[in-house]
């Protein structure tokens, strides 16, 4: 069964953060984790773009601070 | 014949600011994951006291002592930077003063940061080919640590402060020199690298000295620079391949004809998906950001003149530089090396505060 948006940027907000057993949202934002910072937000960016074969608007990731923004962006 | 480089060198910042000297001021795993980002692990900084000015001058002196040209010789001198002595005069103007120059030598400044080095090679060379300079001295200088807030854990890690000097004139040799040049700017994204208060928009006050922490975490006041480290990398992600591309296919070249390209060291892992997204081999990359960080204004001209240093660099090579930063401003040029450039290897690259101290007296 094909995994779904979420779940695919699940997988990649587990590898950036560090964190196996993460479980996000959309409402999943960088207050929710420490570790979430610029150079996170350049990770998740890039894998997220490799992921879904897709460029993501420098305007969403200028303000990108949670995960409901970044699966606005893709598409289903 | 066209204008090209004949003398190049450059100072770095006494002082060294190491990743261990870092973690009194930031999370050690943080700075741990940004400095294995940006590939910085030590940064040349200025002390309180000695300025881009400063910097340059020390070059600048070197180069007019040890090389082909006097002072009496530079009839232009522009100098680029964004940490000026002062608003008013010009540092070209300072500068002017501190070496001595001639009268009839005209002096300003640009105001860009790490995109300048290819604007201001367009500009003095567009002069010297209109007949309004024959030997140009370009200054570019920026000691961008004394506006960062070393708490500030986005930009604290990379930057370095640095001084290139380089002289050009117009070349006797054929087939030689600067080719050609591509400007761009996103001025719609200024904002993402910004000092708020600088300036007139938003004057220095008490309030403009209070640190904030932002949603990070980072530490800074309203004087302190900031950027947006997400956007502006990817807009250099973005940017700065399709620009060369664009600049390539202007000028009829192609990847083949570059013997080396050499980029604005901003960050390694973004230096390198430009290079990867351009398929530039390896043998054709260089770097210098490692132990000196990201250099601001002078980091592409201070590349371009460690890599002649170390004998990257021979006559006749095609070199392609791309620069890019706050604006959102970027250019690309690119030039054939010529047998007359002086080789300076001997020459030191480190600050002599007695040089500026002789200077004054």
């Amino acid at each position: 069964m094909k995994s779904s948006k979420l779940q695919r940027v699940q997988v990649i907000f587990r590898e950036v953060l560090d964190d196996e057993r993460l479980t996000i949202t959309g409402d999943f934002s960088q207050n929710d984790s420490s570790d979430w910072d610029s150079v996170a937000t350049v990770q998740i960016v890039l894998a997220t773009e490799r992921e879904f074969g897709v460029r993501l608007p420098t305007e969403l990731v200028a303000q990108l601070k949670d995960v409901g923004q970044l699966l606005s962006a893709l598409p289903d | 014949m066209a204008v090209a480089i004949r003398e190049l060198h450059y100072c770095l910042a006494p002082e060294v600011l190491k990743d261990q000297d870092l973690e009194q001021y930031l999370d050690s795993k943080q700075l741990k994951t940004l400095t294995k980002m940006s590939g910085i692990h030590a940064r040349r900084v200025a002390p309180v006291g000695v300025t881009a000015l400063d910097l340059a001058f020390v070059a600048a002196k070197r180069l007019l002592d040890e090389g082909a040209f006097s002072a009496e010789q530079i009839d232009l001198l522009v100098f680029a930077t964004q940490t000026p002595d002062h608003q008013i005069p010009a540092t070209a103007c300072e500068l002017h003063g501190r070496l001595g120059l001639s009268q009839s030598c005209g002096a300003f400044d640009v105001n860009l940061g790490c995109s300048a080095f290819p604007y201001c090679l367009a500009i003095v060379s567009s002069m010297i080919e209109a007949g309004l300079a024959r030997n140009a001295m370009l200054c570019n200088a920026d000691v961008i640590s004394h506006v960062v807030n070393r708490k500030d854990r986005s930009l604290a890690p990379l930057h370095g402060d640095g001084a290139a000097i380089c002289i050009l004139t117009k070349s006797p040799e054929n087939n030689v020199g600067l080719e050609g040049f591509l400007m761009g700017t996103d001025g719609e994204n200024s904002s993402q690298i910004t000092i708020p208060a600088s300036g007139l928009r938003q004057p220095r006050t008490a309030e403009s000295k209070i640190e904030e922490a932002d949603d990070a975490g980072s530490l800074r006041n309203k004087e302190q620079l900031y950027m947006n480290g997400p956007a502006v990398f990817h807009f250099s992600i973005d940017k700065i391949p399709s620009a060369i591309n664009d600049y390539l296919k202007q000028e009829g070249l192609t990847v083949e004809d570059l013997d080396l390209v050499l980029l604005h060291q901003a960050n390694k892992t973004m230096v390198d998906l430009i290079y990867r997204a351009l398929d530039i081999p390896k043998e054709k990359r260089f770097y210098f950001m490692e132990m000196v960080g990201n250099l601001a204004g002078a980091s592409t001209p201070v590349l371009l003149a460690e890599a002649w240093r170390s004998g990257r660099i021979k006559p006749g090579y095609r070199i392609l530089l791309a620069s890019f930063g706050n604006g959102l401003s970027w250019a690309v040029t690119s030039m054939v090396w010529s047998d007359e450039v002086t080789s300076l290897t001997d020459l030191s690259v480190e600050f002599d505060n007695t040089l500026i101290a002789s200077n004054e007296v």
